[in-house]
């Protein structure tokens, strides 16, 4: 692989784990809620719009909708990559993916809201395996074990190097979107508030936030962000397996978000970048000298990964990036104020 | 059907010896130190290969690796614990924290184990990373039911390991020192129990019923690094049933899941056709109904009538 | 104004509250005093809505508010501080106090996104920074919460209460640790709130010597009941007090 593509190809995974961070991060760092489970909501996205995706590109060519005949589906590909539906059914992806996983999400907040921290982890834990199981056995939803191929890129028409060039760009839109969006509802009272239940949920309650309410706001908005993740990497590798949806992925997500700073959106970023730089220069290394390296540089490289973490967790809680307050008027009108009075003095 | 019957019997008492071994351990830890630890699965899959191992190595059968597989995970589980779990505890770190380090550790060990599969496989020869169930030798046959010495070996195991434990935490000096410091730590270091070095042993003594049950657990299921995850969650359904805090309970529900899945679960798919892959969905339906019902476990019933 | 008729709180069996009566009329200064472990911060619990009484009811401006969760109670107007300061570390002092007052626009979910909360916090900023002046904590508006000392904390405890803008506040030990000149600042500001923007006030509090100069009604408890109440002349001068001090 030439650099120009390898380097877009990290930015697309880039992409995808930002959005899968910042989920985390909104769920964690800012409040409070120690979400487990990230990887069932990033499979939940994944499979829902995989399982209509296909569907819906079958139907539209005119298909016979039977999602287990590889040979139909590429078929219908071809087809349809020739025309410009190739970017409905992509946003309509997008869309049913979070949604579903948006429903999930308030699902879970009634365990989130309920459980303490370890049993939280197992209930989520498991819930993500059920949709595993589930996925891989049920062959009407995704295909049982054998899974879903032939999701179209957008832009497959266009071949090779600007498929996945352009396809990088629409992935980093869309996280710029939802940077945005987050970066707007973090630096507002809202984000106030949720630090405040992260804190301490009962001075919180007692100042009259209501802790469950807006927990259950913060499940569904990181659940639908994590299920456009899941929609977004279905259209990159092009097919749709329930068995990568493992509790790994969930960890992987921890990584970044703690490596990068748990409490700062941008830390979420920051992680997001370090692990995807790693993850794919080892996985290049893995594959140039495979034959002359004696231990398996995978396995090398998930065991890299946990020290890291435990690192992090032992000496470098905060994470690179610290958390900073919150950005409202009342930041600079109050030190406006303060230079006023003329007393403006650190502690 | 009889003969059906009789089987899923059989099978729940094996399987919940087995279930029983790995759940103990992480009762104990969770009674001790008051958090879950998910690296606990990993700590039978070392057994697993200790007992592959001494067969592949040594020709012996698999009940010749149990010393070893008492004795190396309780070590690894006992360094885990005192150069990870324990400076956070001590540390006062959220639970959460700590939660996620056991994984962190967990997965580490996973690879570790990995790395060493590949290693010994290209060295025999043989494909260790998905290994058929060890050897074990037919005893009788019971309605249809094949008992091999595995069957018999592990409820005496169980059994012997139960009983000693509950002797042990009752009669002895230890033993008493445990649940003193899983009632209340505080109380029990201001009457002069060593806390850490009773901990450090309890933690020692999870990992190495986790090798136990590993090596059980290698005569019948496919021995792969990653079984550990899939006992993982069923040793912790059954821990869950018991409030995470009463051995009595751990072991009914280790018990409980093994009759679901081995009798409960057949018969469903006898009569609904529902697929046996659905079978894990057992213990996780387990967690989700005892967890929110009513998270002390079905322990909290007896506390209630007091 | 607040009204607690009959109520009752039990814990694994323990009477920690036994049909407690209490009346605090509108705009006055009332004491709640009685040796440690006799109910009264349950008492507050109870009516802030941390706990819900086993029976009896609780009346705020003739509403009903047994049962109901904090944040509700909270919404209706009673604010509530803490034995223990309840800050929020990892926030600065001025995002503790920001996010203290109720009802802003900008915590809705969808108004968050707008720029309709700007002209809103603009004004609580304001109100923020006069209430850091008083408490002469303004210099400390951006340092965490975490790096006060703590007879700061003790302040800024209160200021949040103060801050929600409430019509009534249960002040539980105010001045708790703190030193006798700072202790009497505080009740000359607990009392200049209550005298300019009728605020009432129900306060728990150990230094009698103090809270008797301000307060205009006292009640006494004992191990879950009322045992005496009054003005606090008259309770000063009780013999019940001091056998429930001295016994207590």
């Amino acid at each position: 692989m030439d650099v120009a593509s390898f380097a877009i190809s990290i930015m697309t995974w880039f992409g995808i784990y930002a959005l899968l961070s910042l989920s985390l991060n909104l769920e964690l760092g800012y409040t409070g809620i120690p979400n487990f489970g990230k990887v069932a909501f990033f499979g939940i996205g994944a499979i829902a719009s995989g399982a209509l995706a296909s569907r819906l590109m079958l139907a539209i060519a005119g298909m016979p909708i039977d999602i287990s005949s590889r040979e139909a589906l590429f078929k219908a590909g071809d087809l349809i990559a020739q025309t410009p539906l190739t970017f409905p059914i992509f946003i309509f992806s997008i869309v049913v993916g979070a949604s579903v996983a948006a429903v999930f999400g308030y699902l879970s907040s009634y365990p989130a809201i309920r459980l303490k921290a370890d049993y939280l982890a197992i209930t989520l834990l498991a819930f993500g395996e059920v949709v595993r199981i589930i996925a891989r056995t049920d062959e009407s939803i995704i295909n049982g074990p054998y899974g879903v191929i032939g999701i179209l890129n957008p832009y497959r028409i266009l071949g090779g190097f600007q498929t996945s060039l352009l396809y990088a760009v629409t992935v980093w839109v869309i996280v710029a979107l939802v940077f945005l969006f987050i970066y707007k509802l973090i630096n507002s009272p809202y984000g106030r508030v949720l630090k405040a239940i992260r804190e301490d949920e009962l001075a919180a309650e007692s100042l009259g936030k209501n802790s469950v309410k807006i927990k259950q706001q913060v499940m569904i908005i990181g659940s639908a962000i994590a299920g456009m993740a899941g929609a977004i990497y279905i259209h990159h590798t092009g097919s749709v397996q329930a068995d990568t949806f493992v509790p790994l992925i969930t960890i992987y997500i921890w990584v970044m978000v703690m490596l990068g700073g748990r409490g700062s959106y941008m830390g979420a970023l920051v992680g997001s970048g370090i692990f995807v730089v790693m993850d794919q220069v080892l996985l290049a290394v893995a594959t140039t000298y495979k034959e002359i390296l004696f231990i398996n540089v995978n396995y090398l490289k998930q065991i890299i990964f946990m020290l890291i973490l435990i690192f992090v967790i032992m000496k470098m809680p905060h994470g690179v990036v610290k958390e900073k307050a919150v950005k409202t008027p009342a930041l600079s009108l109050v030190e406006e104020e303060l230079s006023h009075a003329g007393s403006r003095e650190g502690s | 059907m009889l003969d059906v019957l009789v089987g899923g019997l059989m099978a729940t008492l094996l399987v919940g010896s087995l279930y029983t071994l790995m759940a103990l351990g992480i009762t104990l830890t969770y009674s001790v130190s008051r958090f879950a630890n998910f690296s606990h699965g990993e700590f039978s899959v070392i057994g697993m290969y200790i007992a592959v191992a001494c067969f592949e190595g040594f020709k012996l059968p698999y009940y010749f690796s149990l010393p070893l597989s008492f004795l190396v995970p309780g070590a690894v589980l006992l360094v885990a614990y005192t150069f990870v779990y324990r400076p956070l505890e001590e540390r006062r770190a959220s639970p959460i924290i700590i939660v996620v380090s056991t994984f962190a550790v967990a997965i580490a060990l996973r690879y570790v184990v990995y790395i060493w599969v590949d290693g010994y496989s290209r060295e025999i020869g043989r494909n260790l990373l998905a290994y058929p169930p060890l050897i074990t030798k037919p005893l009788a046959v019971f309605h249809g039911y094949t008992i091999a010495d595995n069957f018999v070996l592990a409820l005496v195991i169980m059994v012997a390991l139960t009983s000693a434990l509950h002797f042990f935490l009752h009669q002895t000096k230890t033993g008493r020192a445990i649940r003193a410091i899983a009632d209340n730590v505080d109380l029990a270091r201001s009457k002069g129990i060593k806390a850490s070095l009773i901990k450090s042993f309890t933690w020692f003594m999870a990992g190495g019923l986790a090798g136990v049950g590993g090596v059980f657990w290698a005569t019948y299921t496919t021995i792969s690094p990653e079984a550990g995850w899939l006992v993982l969650l069923k040793a912790f359904a059954a821990a869950i049933i018991g409030g995470m805090v009463s051995i009595n309970w751990t072991i009914a529900g280790a018990f409980i899941i093994s009759f679901s899945e081995n009798v409960l679960m057949r018969f469903v798919w006898l009569f609904f056709g529902i697929s046996l892959a659905y079978q894990p969905l057992i213990s996780f339906l387990a967690i989700a109904i005892v967890l929110l019902l009513r998270p002390q476990g079905l322990m909290g019933i007896k506390l209630r009538r007091a | 104004m607040l009204e607690v008729v009959k109520v009752v709180k039990s814990f694994y069996g323990l009477r920690a509250l036994d049909s407690v009566n209490l009346k605090v009329e509108k705009g006055s200064m009332v004491g709640l005093i009685g040796p440690n472990g006799s109910g009264k911060t349950t008492l507050f619990n109870v009516i802030s809505g941390v706990y819900k009484p086993d029976e009896g009811e609780i009346y705020l401006n003739g509403e009903k508010i047994a049962g109901l969760t904090p944040h509700e109670i909270c919404g209706k107007g009673l604010g509530r501080s803490f034995q223990q300061p309840r800050l929020f570390k990892e926030m600065t002092v001025l995002e503790n106090i920001m996010v203290s007052a109720r009802s802003q626009k900008g915590e809705s979910l969808s108004k968050a996104l707008t720029r309709s909360w700007l002209e809103e916090e603009a004004r609580l900023a304001k109100k923020a920074f006069s209430i850091l002046k008083f408490l002469q904590l303004e210099r400390l508006a951006f340092n965490p919460a975490s790096n006060i000392s703590a007879g700061q904390a003790r302040l800024l405890e209160i200021a949040k209460v103060l801050m929600g803008d409430p019509q009534i506040a249960l002040l539980d030990e105010p001045t708790g640790g703190v030193a006798p000149r700072l202790s009497e600042k505080i009740f000359d500001y607990i009392r200049k709130i209550n005298r300019e923007f009728g605020v009432t006030f129900l306060i728990i509090e150990h230094k009698l010597g103090v809270l008797f100069d301000y307060v205009d009604y006292v009640y006494l408890m004992d191990r879950g009941k009322i045992v005496l109440e009054g003005k606090p002349e008259e309770v000063a001068k009780s013999s019940t007090a001091l056998e429930v001090y001295l016994g207590g």
